[in-house]
């Protein structure tokens, strides 16, 4: 025994003091040493209070909590991700059905509508003589696009730009239907040329008959042979002309005929045909008229200007995409 | 009673079978180290943190995450000084998030359920002598507390307690040090000997 000169914490800190203190352990021994050393009593019930005290400051966790929180452990080991965590995830994976059907579906009718259209299309430049499959034929101009429905009995055939058609008759009286953006055009059988362009429809009936109707305005009309309707998009009336005929197909051969045709009105032909922009300068050039004697051809956009510069008396030049006429200076003085 | 030294390398050994099992997805293992270590656990928990609820989130996360992470747990050569880092890491960790980093002051109101050993304990102590040592340990500093609980109630070695607090062994045996003297001179000395004698009595009745 060397513990004479122990303080109190000398003993809380004794393993073999808090021994006795918390199990009892030796107890003769501590016993006998009190007996011995009597002034050490009062550090002693000081260092056993000091251990009694921290074992006596136990937290414990009452044991239908201790079971509850193992539950709460396994549940969550059980399933990693807690409940919320799956619904949500469901209704993402519902979200992402629903918008894969909805695509999948689009995508099969966009496919299925337009599988079915067979589409003929020119570039500029280019005119093109397509045979419809009902026998009929349709002339395309430069900068157009005509469709049909591949595999039905319809007689129907959308049209952006320009064709001359000429459409058999059928012995079971079956129409022939062109749709452009502004008007319906029903015919039999008969040659007309359709010109859709700059929001405008123009209808020229070489023989038969046809019947329009505005899709807007709902209006009707029989045309004549040799007369010629403009309509536009919006829902002003049609607008009736007698008109040379000529002059609106000759474009079917490659040639354009200038007759009593204002520059503007041939500009505009250059445009729709070559894709330039032609650009007028001078109101009273852009409303001047010319009537040529011979057709003149359209294959080569170079002598056409050259033509136009000779009969409009006018100086033609070309840069880039842009073609501006110009009145020639000392004609003008002359005009003038 | 936690504090058995004699029984500590056995439950090194039994330990590291645990871990071998719960390395190899055995929950039963889990189930084990979580008996074994609520307890312990729960109460250097409450020393650190004053909140009940937060304690117990805190160990459920310690085992949820020892299971998910079973397969990149390294085995540690003292498995209980592990969970005890864990823990105390965690509530830390949980506490920063919510306050300022502190040891929370705190002042136990009662002891809830004693288990047999602490009504013993209990019984070696009149009313006047608990209220007084109550009153000494809210004047230990948590840290103080802290320090204590895992070197007198989990017995561990100063190295090991440096260890869990994340301090110098130096350290540790100055709080304990500190601790001791604030208790003693805080609780009633005045321990007369037929009361002494009484304790005596207990023991002899109990242990021999």
């Amino acid at each position: 025994m060397n513990y004479q000169n122990y303080k109190t914490e000398d003993f809380v800190l004794n393993e073999g003091f808090r021994q006795w203190v918390l199990q009892g352990k030796n107890e003769a021994v501590w016993i006998r040493f009190l007996e011995d050393y009597p002034e050490k009593k009062e550090e002693i019930q000081q260092a056993r209070q000091i251990v009694l005290g921290v074992a006596l400051d136990v937290e414990v966790l009452p044991a239908d909590e201790v079971d509850h929180l193992r539950q709460r452990i396994f549940q969550k080991i059980a399933s990693p991700e807690p409940k919320t965590m799956p619904a949500f995830r469901f209704k993402w994976y519902k979200v992402a059905a629903s918008l894969t059907a909805i695509l999948l579906v689009s995508l099969f009718a966009w496919w299925y509508s337009f599988s079915q259209l067979t589409t003929y299309a020119t570039g500029y430049g280019e005119i093109k003589k397509v045979r419809l499959p009902d026998g009929s034929t349709a002339v395309v101009n430069a900068n157009s696009q005509i469709s049909w429905k591949e595999g039905t009995a319809d007689r129907e055939v959308i049209l952006k730009g320009e064709a001359y058609f000429e459409i058999k008759k059928k012995e079971n009286r079956q129409k022939f239907i062109v749709h452009t953006d502004d008007i319906q055009i029903e015919v039999l059988g008969t040659s007309f040329n359709v010109k859709s362009r700059r929001k405008e429809t123009q209808v020229v009936l070489t023989s038969g008959k046809v019947a329009l109707h505005h899709i807007s305005s709902g209006e009707k009309a029989l045309m004549q042979p040799g007369s010629m309707v403009t309509v536009s998009n919006d829902s002003t009336p049609f607008v009736y002309q007698q008109v040379n005929t000529q002059l609106y197909t000759s474009w079917t051969d490659n040639r354009v005929l200038i007759n009593n045709t204002t520059l503007e009105e041939i500009a505009g032909i250059i445009e729709d045909t070559y894709g330039y922009d032609v650009e007028i300068v001078g109101e009273t050039l852009k409303k001047r008229r010319f009537t040529a004697t011979t057709s003149i051809p359209l294959k080569e956009l170079d002598m056409l200007l050259k033509l136009i510069e000779i009969t409009f008396e006018v100086d033609v030049t070309r840069k880039d995409n842009q073609i501006i006429i110009l009145p020639r200076l000392n004609k003008q003085s002359l005009n003038r | 009673m936690p504090g058995i030294q004699a029984v500590m390398d056995e439950q090194q050994a039994s330990d590291l079978h645990l871990w071998i099992a719960l390395r190899n997805g055995d929950k039963a293992a889990l189930d084990l180290l979580y008996s074994k270590y609520i307890a312990s656990l729960y109460n250097f928990g409450k020393k650190i943190c004053y909140d009940h609820d937060q304690v117990k989130d805190c160990i459920q996360d310690l085992f949820v995450e020892l299971w998910q992470q079973q397969k990149n747990i390294s085995l540690p050569s003292n498995s209980r000084l592990y969970l005890f880092k864990s823990l105390r890491y965690k509530i830390l960790l949980h506490t920063k998030r919510q306050t300022r980093y502190s040891y929370l002051p705190y002042i136990k109101a009662e002891i809830m359920i004693p288990s047999f050993e602490q009504n013993l304990i209990e019984s070696q102590l009149s009313d006047s002598q608990k209220k007084a040592l109550k009153q000494a340990l809210e004047k230990l500093s948590a840290r103080q507390r802290e320090a204590l609980v895992l070197r007198f109630y989990e017995g561990m070695s100063c190295e090991e307690v440096a260890s869990v607090m994340n301090v110098k062994p130096q350290s540790v045996y100055n709080l304990i040090h500190q601790s001791i003297l604030i208790l003693k001179n805080n609780i009633n000395t005045s321990l007369i000997l037929a009361e002494y004698l009484i304790v005596i009595y207990i023991y002899c009745q109990i242990f021999l």
